[in-house]
């Protein structure tokens, strides 16, 4: 099985509003598609201030089958920088990405699918030394909607000439 | 205010294609691109190998570079013949990039890139053993693709 079959309907933009791990209110934007020729799955994250000015944090990833069959991945996060992602097991629905950065951070990144066109994303790092986080950890959580392109009746252009 | 990153490879961002030359005297086309990410804060690095008739993908790999504080170049890549790795960049001349680093099973992958004469020369071997004996190599001489200057009929 292509084991980036379940992935494969989340392939469009997401958006929503969410938090950041400050607490600060932040706007997110993910895109999932398909890189070369449909054998990579490419998921670029944005999480902005609601201004539109800072970047709060951007990631891109990544995932493809490793050589053993398994879904692995690169990351660059702008926080982060360049890291390996594992896909660790969970249920049908949900892709959790995790891996350790080469400042010793464990980042933990989950996006759920509620229905069809529902995600709920979570992040948060801790320092990978240490037992598995409290849940009371800061995370940044952002329900996620799919975009869809507007729809016109009549296409815009020039109005008809006479 | 441009990046470190895009200081240094500015010049090489763009789509390249060339022939490559192959491990086992297998010969196709190579396609490169190298794209800024984030403002610069990163280049996504794509490449697809093919043959020569176009119809057999022989190789792919794409990475994520970046700068390390100390101003090296970093890479977390994958291909799909060598996995998932990480390569940092080791001493060379000024207008060099090698990357080096572990693959999985003992060897060690090196990637050389360099520009000469307008083109981009892009170099992949793994080496093994205390010696570093070279067991594959692929040589892609690549150049910048342009665009067609007559619209299509």
């Amino acid at each position: 099985m292509n084991p980036l079959a379940p992935y494969l309907g989340w392939v469009g933009v997401w958006g929503g509003e969410g938090e950041a791990q400050t607490g600060d209110p932040a706007i997110v934007r993910t895109e999932f598609s398909l890189l070369q020729g449909g054998t990579a799955l490419c998921m670029h994250f944005e999480a902005c201030d609601p201004g539109y000015r800072i970047l709060y944090h951007g990631v891109r990833a990544v995932l493809s089958r490793a050589p053993n069959g398994d879904l692995r991945g690169i990351a660059f996060s702008t926080i982060h920088r360049g890291f390996l992602v594992e896909l660790t097991p969970d249920d049908e629905g949900v892709m959790a990405l995790t891996g350790v950065t080469r400042g010793g951070n464990r980042v933990f990144v989950t996006f759920v699918q509620e229905d069809q066109d529902n995600l709920l994303f979570t992040a948060f790092w801790r320092p990978s030394n240490k037992v598995p986080a409290p849940d009371e950890l800061p995370r940044m959580t952002a329900p996620l909607r799919r975009l869809f392109p507007m729809k016109f009746e009549k296409p815009p252009g020039p109005p008809a000439t006479q | 205010m441009r990046s470190a990153l895009l200081k240094r490879f500015g010049g090489w961002i763009g789509s390249w294609s060339g022939p490559v030359e192959m491990a086992e005297g297998r010969e196709g086309v190579m396609q490169l691109d190298i794209t800024p990410i984030f403002d610069g804060d990163a280049l996504e690095v794509s490449a697809l190998m093919v043959d020569s008739t176009g119809q057999v993908l022989m190789a792919r790999g794409i990475g994520f570079w970046s700068l390390e504080r100390d101003g090296r170049v970093c890479c977390v890549i994958y291909g799909g013949r060598i996995g998932f790795t990480e390569l940092q960049e080791a001493p060379d001349d000024p207008d060099v990039l090698a990357l080096s680093g572990p693959l999985g099973d003992g060897r060690t992958l090196t990637v050389l890139y360099s520009q000469h004469d307008g083109g981009l020369q892009m170099t992949s071997s793994t080496s093994e053993g205390y010696k570093g004996s070279v067991s594959v190599r692929n040589i892609g001489q690549l150049r910048r693709r342009a665009e067609s200057e007559s619209p299509p009929a």
